[in-house]
């Protein structure tokens, strides 16, 4: 099943050009790869630290392209898009020129899962380091080759120039390029001033395959042979399966088998359809103690209050000692009800 | 087997003839353009056109667009290229995760071949029962009065 389902996925990355798309396959050890280390290695910024080799996140192509590898994967929240930005201004070539490899775990670094808001902290300032330290690569082989001294060149979307005309382009100068060595932290990147595409709004990257149906989501993976599954969940936090009869749903039309592993109850069926009705009849046929101190939606902020911290946390009612007087004091209290997490189109 | 329209060619497809459109299309034909969302006619998600009225495809058996022209977002593309509705949703930004969005396209489809010059009261009412958590509202609505306008 796992073969059949990797080699449709490189189908369907091909297909799906140049955005590819993630398995969001709950990872627990966050950097796997983590490489040991030793003090006189520098911090380097972001998951460049976890994962130093400069061919971990680039390649530069002869055909005018640069490939961004990248363990954080597109959700909505734009990051692709962010992170092309970055690579392009470090790299000093046109947006357009970036193509994005993400979350292909057989050619990305582990960079854990995309959640909490860690993608820019993480995988951006990595980035955005290895970016530039392969442009100033590509500048030393291009002042080797030109005989020229690297102060002396600039580069303008991949074409490194000196004073006097002479030039030579990254794209010729790929094959010659070795980024298999460690970044070295010691290359600085740009200041603020020179960016063309950070700070600035682009357009999303993703977005034009999404709006005219091109395969990007998970649910347009197609594993050949694929069968469906749900998962049947508890009715509450901490309820206890007491019993259940899954006889009648394991006669219904598709179920191949009905899944009980303690508490843990799910379906499989032929089509999609009948998974949905099966894990329908399960939950109804399935019999649970549910225990009765939990406080419910409506009973939440009360509960919440009413319940002895774990922890608490320095809270202050005075204005700081020796500071101006506070020229206004607003007082008020926010209250938001419990946010689910819930997972879309399962 | 049932025959039927998809997206201007004919297509048959062995399946139940109770199985949710949604599902046969999805799974059946691969179609991208057509989501899962809730299941229950409320999300919207799942919106495509039959004979040109923008239906919930989760909630229509199969049986019932034999014979019928079904079209999906990828349906909507002219020649590999976005249409001008597309166009806009993409000139706008008018998606977050975009999940939903395909079944907002189809309603505005919907809604833009009837009334080609909607006020934004119409826009929002036409699209009052497409649903999305991500919150792109607003540039739904822009992005709708951008393709009535012509694009501009």
């Amino acid at each position: 099943m796992s073969t059949t389902l990797s080699t449709s996925r490189r189908r369907f990355l091909a297909a799906g050009g140049y955005i590819a798309l993630a398995f969001s396959i709950p990872v627990s050890d966050l950097s796997a790869q983590v490489t040991p280390q030793t003090p006189a290695r520098p911090r380097l910024p972001g998951n460049l630290n976890n994962h130093r080799l400069l061919k971990s996140w680039l390649r530069i192509n002869a055909d005018g392209t640069v490939t961004l590898l990248v363990g954080k994967v597109e959700l909505g929240q734009g990051i692709l898009t962010a992170v092309a930005q970055i690579c392009a201004d470090e790299l000093d070539v046109n947006f357009d020129r970036v193509r994005i490899i993400s979350g292909d775990t057989a050619q990305v670094p582990n960079e854990g899962v995309t959640a909490g808001s860690f993608s820019m902290p993480d995988c951006a300032p990595a980035v955005q380091q290895a970016s530039a330290e392969v442009r100033a690569l590509l500048i030393e082989m291009a002042a080797a080759r030109l005989g020229k001294p690297v102060d002396s060149l600039k580069v303008t979307d991949g074409s490194i120039r000196s004073g006097d005309g002479a030039s030579i382009s990254y794209w010729q100068l790929a094959s010659g390029l070795s980024l298999e060595r460690e970044a070295s932290g010691a290359v600085k990147t740009k200041p603020i001033g020179e960016h063309r595409y950070i700070g600035k709004s682009v357009p999303r990257i993703d977005l034009p395959a999404k709006l005219t149906g091109q395969p990007i989501f998970i649910q347009d993976l197609r594993p050949k042979g694929v069968v469906y599954g749900q998962v049947v969940r508890p009715p509450t936090y901490k309820a206890r399966l007491a019993s259940i009869d899954t006889s009648a749903v394991e006669k219904m039309p598709g179920v191949i088998k009905v899944v009980r592993n303690g508490a843990f109850l799910g379906v499989v069926a032929q089509r999609q359809e009948q998974a949905i009705a099966a894990a329908g009849a399960v939950a109804a046929a399935a019999r649970w103690e549910v225990e009765k101190a939990l406080p419910g939606h409506d009973g939440m902020e009360r509960w919440l209050r009413e319940t002895k911290p774990a922890r608490v946390i320095d809270t202050r009612k005075t204005p700081r000692s020796g500071g101006a007087a506070p020229a206004k004091v607003i007082e008020a209290t926010y209250y938001r009800p419990y946010q689910m997490h819930a997972s879309i189109g399962t | 087997m049932t025959a039927f329209k998809l997206n201007g060619r004919s297509v048959r497809v062995d399946a139940p003839a109770d199985s949710p459109l949604l599902f046969v299309l999805a799974n059946d034909l691969e179609i991208n353009g057509v989501k899962y969302g809730c299941g229950k006619s409320q999300c919207g998600s799942c919106a495509v056109l039959v004979e040109g009225e923008a239906i919930r495809s989760c909630a229509t058996k199969l049986s019932s667009v034999a014979g019928k022209s079904v079209t999906t977002l990828e349906g909507l593309t002219e020649n590999g290229k976005p249409s001008r509705l597309q166009q806009a949703f993409i000139d706008e930004q008018a998606a977050q995760c975009g999940y939903c969005t395909a079944g907002i396209i189809i309603q505005a489809e919907a809604l833009l071949d009837q009334n080609p010059k909607p006020s934004e009261a119409e826009i929002r009412a036409a699209l009052n029962t497409n649903l999305c958590r991500c919150g792109t509202q607003n540039r739904v609505v822009r992005a709708v009065m951008r393709a009535s306008r012509g694009g501009s």
